[in-house]
């Protein structure tokens, strides 16, 4: 039954289960994780109504997940991960939130355009409080001019952007028309043009675990 | 295809296929390279806006306002916003307009960027899409500048390229023809040796064909000298070095037979009291004596032209001096040296007796013997060293000063007072090879023809031959013309002539004028002429190496030694001289000699042909000793 399960997963959603658990594995993530990963996804799947996506997918990763720091988990000062990074280590800061939330959304049928990655400022302890910090969200669009819904890792439950006063967008991407690289070539070999920016490196990095 | 144009392709085809190469390699890099930086370009350009759009809550007029400030201070072919609905809110496109290279140029290499994209928002509102693509004219014209700087550096790298592939080939041109020419005259027998080329395998290939030529020349001469040492135990006495008896009276016989001569003078020595000497300083004493007058007579024969010294038996000298008219101060010279050197052997009484004579042409040999020898014996019955000369009778009116032959000589030329006479030289089969052709003169309307013994040696003393040979060889050329049928025509030139710078120019002149013609002609200079001023032979022979004509020695045989010195000239054949034909059917004569020629002779591919052969016993002797040809009294035309 998992097997189909998989195999279901897998067509619908252009998956590589066994690339993306394989990556797992050489980061020394635990596979019962990845299973849970795999089911959580499948549920999500099924379900009819996006709001009850959008619940599943960010329960799971604010419950699994551990808020850290980058240069605990990685060593450096501002990393952000892939997917299967942050499933293995079971860590990530709000960027590796997003990002992961981002991804497996769009994996249980979550059209890209309506979903952003958005750079916030967020007010800490209270709505008088002075202590400002810089943020990352996911935000969905349910219509291209409504309110989007918020999905944050310090305020666990989904809300709509007017209920998150503490939160106040600076700009926001998503993976739509951004440029990979030519022809997905190697940024560093022959003819290449060095560095790519830190968001086309980290879509370069989730294609190669398996997010096609 | 020849080797050389061949490397040239090789280095041309090589030297175009690397550059375009390069330059193909370096083009798609910097197009690559271009189009990577163009969308990288308008991947920031978008996000930029798109941020500072963000920042200001703008509205529509806004977004306009910073497209069109944006679009108008920058380098953009398209900047575009469209809501979040997919209409278009703004839209800037530049006209299209010539990008500044060739339109080939830019169809053929297109610079593909991506556009840039990013979304504008407002708080947590969608304001729309912009999209962004950068003006790529300068990316074409970089590149289209940048290939044509690499074509002018590969052009130049070209350049050079051939230019030191030129000189490479040009250095090993050099040595190749040299090798090419050294194989192409071995093809010809003329075997001669080339500087070795300092390119390793040229080199080998020089050094072994020269050392193959070495080999081939250096048993030329061991062959040589061994047939030397053969002719001149047949033909020489042993104690003298001079020529025997037999030899001494061949050549009588030859030069009184031969249609060119003029006859000569012979002059006999007798030493006086041999025996006397003998008894007196005992044999070796005698022995030196013999020896010192054989130097004395071999002396006078160095200086000579054709001359010859012999001693007929114990006490008997001759010397016989064909074409002189004037022996008598040879003879008294000779006498005198003797006397000379007699004086330790001497005591008292007559070193020498000396008989003399001028011999006309035709007598047969022993008349003149008989007549020479009787003024021997007239010298000897006066006691005292002295000399005597023998009167023949001479036959024929001859002109006595040189102005008056010069005089004579030139008229008979003007008048055409000239023809041709030949004789046919044949193979040993009896085909006709070619026929040999005296000149003859007519010295006055009414007078006899001349045979070229007549006219030729004073011809020679006042420098006319060159003359006299050019008709000889216009007439044969003529004759050539008008018969196809006669295989070849010999012409003899003679050794002032072919020292003559003139002379060759017009002979060669002559020669190109008939080329057919030409090609049927032998022209022969005799040993004697050929030998003393073998520089001018060899001139000769080189200049006349592309005419067509064949060349040769007649008259070959006492410079046999030096057989060495034509291996290398290319010759068609030669002639060997009468007096070593005659009596070759005999027992001891010079069948071995002429074996071991015509092997030599052959071997550096003369034709070999015998003159002056009087009888058919002699005629089948040839065939033995290998020759290829023969002329004399006993060859007869075939009609």
């Amino acid at each position: 039954m998992l097997v189909a399960l998989c195999l279901g997963l897998n067509a619908a959603a252009g998956l590589d289960l066994d690339r993306l658990f394989a990556s797992l594995q050489a980061l020394g993530g635990v596979e019962s994780n990845f299973r849970d990963w795999q089911r959580m996804m499948a549920g999500a799947q099924e379900m009819p109504d996006v709001t009850d996506k959008l619940r599943r997918v960010n329960e799971f990763f604010n419950r699994r997940i551990q808020f850290a720091d980058d240069m605990e988990v990685w060593g450096q000062s501002d990393y952000w991960a892939t997917p299967m990074e942050t499933l293995a280590k079971g860590k990530g800061d709000c960027e590796d939130f997003t990002i992961a939330k981002y991804f497996t959304l769009l994996n249980v049928g979550i059209p890209n355009d309506q979903l952003r990655l958005v750079y916030v400022k967020a007010r800490i302890g209270g709505p008088n409080s002075a202590i400002v910090q810089a943020h990352m969200v996911l935000a969905y669009y349910p219509a291209p001019n409504a309110e989007p819904v918020v999905l944050d890792n310090l305020i666990t439950d989904i809300r709509p952007a007017s209920r998150r006063p503490d939160l106040t967008p600076v700009f926001s991407f998503n993976s739509q028309g951004i440029w990979q690289g030519a022809g997905g070539m190697d940024p560093q070999g022959a003819g290449g043009i060095g560095r790519l920016s830190r968001w086309q490196d980290l879509l370069r990095r989730a294609r190669q675990e398996g997010f096609d | 295809m020849s080797m050389y144009r061949q490397l040239w392709l090789a280095i041309i085809t090589s030297t175009l296929l690397a550059l375009l190469g390069s330059l193909l390699a370096s083009t798609l890099s910097a197009r690559s390279y271009l189009s990577e930086q163009l969308s990288m370009k308008n991947a920031d350009n978008a996000a930029a806006l798109a941020l500072s759009l963000s920042q200001k809550a703008p509205d529509a007029v806004e977004v306009e306002l910073v497209v069109s400030a944006l679009f108008d201070s920058g380098h953009y072919e398209l900047i575009r916003v469209t809501d979040p609905f997919g209409k278009v809110m703004v839209e800037r496109r530049a006209a299209p307009n010539n990008n500044g290279v060739p339109g080939w140029f830019s169809r053929a290499l297109p610079i593909v960027a991506e556009s840039g994209q990013a979304q504008i928002s407002s708080g947590w509102k969608q304001i729309g899409t912009i999209e962004l693509v950068s003006h790529s004219r300068f990316a074409y014209r970089a590149l289209w500048s940048s290939v044509l700087e690499m074509i002018g550096a590969l052009a130049v790298a070209g350049l050079i390229g051939g230019y030191l592939g030129s000189l490479v080939l040009s250095r090993l041109r050099k040595p190749l023809t040299s090798v090419i020419d050294q194989a192409k005259a071995i093809t010809e027998r003329r075997f001669v040796t080339i500087d070795e080329p300092r390119v390793p395998e040229l080199h080998q290939l020089a050094a072994a064909m020269n050392g193959a030529v070495v080999r081939l020349k250096t048993m030329f001469d061991d062959e040589a000298a061994r047939l030397e040492m053969v002719r001149r135990e047949v033909n020489c006495d042993p104690l003298t070095g001079l020529a025997n008896r037999n030899n001494f009276l061949a050549q009588l016989r030859a030069d009184l037979a031969d249609d060119e001569s003029l006859g000569g003078a012979l002059i006999l020595i007798r030493v006086a009291d041999l025996t006397g000497v003998n008894h007196r300083l005992g044999r070796e004493a005698t022995d030196d004596f013999l020896k010192r007058v054989g130097a004395a007579i071999a002396a006078v024969v160095v200086d000579i032209p054709d001359s010859l010294g012999a001693r007929l038996n114990g006490a008997d000298y001759a010397l016989l001096l064909p074409r002189s008219k004037e022996p008598r101060q040879v003879a008294e010279a000779l006498l005198a040296t003797l006397i000379r050197e007699g004086e330790s052997f001497i005591d008292e009484g007559p070193t020498a007796f000396v008989g003399f004579g001028h011999y006309p042409r035709g007598l047969d040999a022993s008349t003149v013997l008989a007549q020479v020898d009787a003024a021997l014996a007239a010298a000897e019955s006066q006691g005292d060293n002295a000399i005597h000369e023998a009167r023949f009778v001479a036959d024929e009116e001859t002109p006595t000063s040189g102005d008056e032959w010069a005089r004579l000589i030139r008229r008979a030329l003007d008048q055409h007072w000239v023809r041709l006479i030949s004789f046919p030289v044949t193979d040993l089969a009896g085909r006709l090879i070619h026929r040999e052709c005296p000149l003859r003169l007519m010295l006055d309307e009414h007078g006899d023809w001349l045979p070229a013994g007549r006219f030729l040696p004073m011809a020679e003393r006042l420098k006319l031959t060159p003359q006299i040979d050019l008709t000889a060889v216009s007439l044969g050329l003529e004759q050539l013309a008008a018969d196809s049928t006669i295989p070849g025509l010999a012409i003899n030139l003679s050794a002032s002539s072919i020292q003559d710078q003139d002379f060759r120019r017009q002979l060669l002149e002559q020669l190109h004028r008939q080329p057919t013609a030409a090609s049927r002609l032998w022209l022969e200079v005799a040993e004697t002429g050929a030998f003393h001023h073998f520089d001018a032979f060899r001139n000769i022979v080189g200049a006349l190496k592309g005419t067509g004509c064949r060349l040769g020695i007649e008259h070959f045989g006492r410079h046999f030694s030096q057989i060495g010195l034509i291996h290398d000239l290319g010759l068609d054949y030669i002639k060997v001289d009468a007096s070593f034909i005659r009596g070759l059917d005999e027992e001891g004569g010079n069948r071995n000699f002429l074996q071991g020629l015509s092997i030599i002779a052959h071997g550096i591919g003369l034709t070999v042909i015998a003159e002056g052969v009087a009888t058919s016993t002699e005629l089948a002797a040839l065939s033995d000793v290998g020759f290829d040809g023969a002329t004399g009294p006993a060859i007869k035309d075939a009609d």
